[in-house]
């Protein structure tokens, strides 16, 4: 529980307050790009302005956050690449955290030689997945873990300790929408329950110029994965069930 | 990830050092919040406003702090929920 002091009158902020303006310069960048934009407005039915509840930059990364939780509708992880914008949105929760520098470490020194790694816990059962992705040379790893009644964590560990974990309850996509393309979105994203009429069976291409597409596919279970089609061919999957897969070599 | 620390100035002009739990911006109105707690054996979080010039302001409205407790509380969740990750 909070305590509002009134004998606290002032606060030597200068240790954060790099970072924090740092953050706020870097938010504005990522929020000129124009389908970006666009997309956030249709998406959330309302101006960017009201949308979020904070925005955090991730220190040293190129990874932009956007967070409503107390409204518990959609928020953003926004990657900022060279000339594109990466957006995924979470349905429910985001949650920033921190991890310790020996898992990272160790995590790190693991995943630079194959990738894609499947821990084990202590009941020997499949754990989780881990996949390295690389842009220009800055890494992140994403973790999926497997957690009780189907909720799954991703995490984002970056170079500098700094971790970005999502959780996500039914599903994540990653988009790089058009404006044909947005009455679906606003069905995936707004309408939980209809995520498994609307995409039963069905496989939407969200790519713009034709270097950067996403792909929705479903089964008669229901949402299975999301599928990013990087320039180069290669796919990244996120499912929205088992396990997030990663091929080899491939960079984003 | 190294913690970061800020020193209060009290009303009666002694300084506390603290840890920074969290820093952000409600877009609703626009004002700077920070959380921190206490350090030592018993944790005390505290939150307020500041302004441009590093004044605090706990004197927040009731949806305010309605917010803030709801933030920490995802917080120190989702920091529990890490442990053994």
């Amino acid at each position: 529980m909070l305590e509002f002091n009134n004998e606290h009158k002032s606060a030597d902020l200068s240790s954060i307050k790099t970072k924090i303006e740092n953050a706020k310069l870097q938010m504005k960048k990522i929020i000129v790009g124009g389908v970006l934009v666009s997309a956030m407005v249709l998406l959330s039915g309302c101006s960017l302005v009201n949308h979020y509840d904070y925005q955090a930059i991730l220190p040293g990364s190129q990874c932009a956050v956007s967070v409503n939780k107390i409204e518990n509708t959609i928020s953003k992880v926004t990657f900022e690449l060279e000339e594109d914008s990466i957006t995924v949105d979470i349905k429910d929760a985001f949650i920033l955290a921190d991890a310790s520098s020996e898992v990272i470490d160790g995590i790190f020194a693991e995943k630079t030689e194959e990738n894609i790694i499947i821990n084990q816990n202590k009941d020997g059962k499949l754990a989780n997945s881990y996949a390295l992705i690389e842009y220009e040379g800055n890494r992140f790893i994403v973790e999926v873990k497997d957690a009780q009644n189907s909720v799954y964590n991703v995490k984002f560990f970056l170079e500098d300790g700094t971790v970005i974990m999502i959780h996500f309850d039914n599903m994540v996509y990653l988009q790089r929408p058009t404006e044909e393309s947005l009455n679906m979105l606003k069905q995936i994203a707004l309408s939980g329950e209809d995520i498994s009429t609307v995409l039963k069976d069905n496989e939407v291409s969200f790519g713009t110029d034709g270097d950067l597409s996403t792909s929705v596919k479903d089964s008669s279970h229901g949402l299975k994965w999301v599928q990013l089609t990087l320039e180069d061919g290669s796919v990244i999957s996120i499912p929205t069930g088992r396990v997030l897969e990663y091929e080899e070599g491939k960079t984003l | 990830m190294n913690k970061d620390y800020i020193t209060i100035t009290k009303e009666d002009g002694s300084k506390e050092k603290m840890e920074v739990v969290s820093t952000f911006n409600l877009e609703e109105n626009q004002k700077d919040y920070i959380i921190y707690k206490s350090i030592g054996t018993e944790e005390h979080y505290y939150a307020a406003s500041y302004d441009e010039n590093s004044n605090l302001n706990a004197n927040l409205s009731d949806g305010e702090k309605e917010k803030l407790n709801k933030i920490l509380d995802d917080i120190i969740k989702e920091s529990e929920n890490n442990v053994g990750v």
